[in-house]
């Protein structure tokens, strides 16, 4: 143990680093190349036309959502295994980061609707999934603070980080299994991508640089809460060293 | 470029969306290094150095 953290934590810190110094500036170039395939090269669909673009930012928010879900869930069970709060604090980072990326999600997703459904919002189950999937991370942030301080509140987080992640294949496998408004997987199915080489290509392009902002922000927003955690053990100390 | 304004729409929320947490994680990032360098000078002056300037 060093004195402001675990060994899983500093070994942790140096990997986040590491990965904030590489994802944040190659995020940046990532957004604007994906901002330049959408617009320049992506072809727009024969039947939606341009709206259908839409469809770049919205999966690849949703896949930044569950990315970030994914290790709001691993986190959690680490966290339950091995008591280290490193894991804790790369949870709680990851599902604030996911949660931002599930709303950016279901704010798109009525700009698609609308003039292709001819409505803004429908209780159809992948909609409605999405939704139940916002509610439970939005709760796992707004009910932290009152779980308690301390391994209490961590192991209440970690229990419902694990929990909230099984609504991800409920929300995946919802279109096949309800009748549904929502298109079907055209990327994720077992006959391989149903998309032209264009839009594929721009979608990559998308889903990489969602992925790198994503991880780049789960590295700041984990290192913020570290740099919180040494503040609060400098404060206990700083009346010591006071003579107070 | 029927329906240009959705696809406006979607993509400025999109965009204000990441732009307004960024923003607020160099916030918060700023607010606890502060604090954490606050913290430092006064140990330090505690033990006898110096400490940075105290606003």
């Amino acid at each position: 143990m060093t004195e402001t953290g675990s060994r899983v934590q500093d070994r942790m810190d140096a990997i986040l680093r590491r990965i904030r110094n590489v994802t944040t500036p190659l995020a940046g170039f990532g957004l604007v190349a994906a901002a330049y395939f959408i617009v320049g090269y992506a072809p727009e669909e024969a039947q939606q036309g341009i709206v259908q673009k839409i469809f770049y930012g919205h999966v690849a928010s949703a896949w930044a959502s569950y990315l970030s879900f994914f290790i709001t869930f691993a986190s959690s069970l680490l966290y339950l295994w091995k008591r280290d709060r490193a894991w804790d604090l790369l949870a709680l980072s990851a599902a604030e980061v996911g949660v931002v990326f599930c709303t950016a999600v279901l704010l798109s997703g009525p700009f698609w609707g609308k003039p292709i459904w001819g409505t803004w919002w429908t209780w159809d189950a992948r909609l409605t999934t999405t939704l139940v999937l916002w509610l439970i991370y939005v709760g796992y942030l707004l009910l932290r603070p009152f779980a308690g301080e301390g391994e209490r509140g961590a192991r209440f987080a970690a229990v419902v980080g694990i929990i909230g992640f099984l609504d991800i294949p409920l929300v995946h496998l919802s279109v096949r299994w309800w009748r549904t408004l929502h298109p079907q997987p055209i990327v994720m199915n077992a006959q391989g991508p149903q998309l032209p080489p264009e839009m594929l290509t721009t979608l990559l392009v998308a889903l990489a640089a969602f992925t790198l902002l994503a991880l780049s922000f789960i590295s700041i927003r984990a290192e913020i809460e570290r740099l919180r955690d040494l503040a609060a053990m400098l404060r206990r100390r700083a009346p010591r060293e006071g003579g107070g | 470029m029927k329906n240009l304004s959705y696809l406006l729409w979607a993509y400025a929320l999109i965009g204000l969306l990441i732009s307004v947490y960024g923003m607020s994680l160099v916030r918060r990032y700023r607010e606890v290094a502060g604090e954490l360098e606050t913290l430092a000078g006064a140990i330090r002056a505690a033990r006898g150095g110096t400490g940075p300037p105290s606003g």
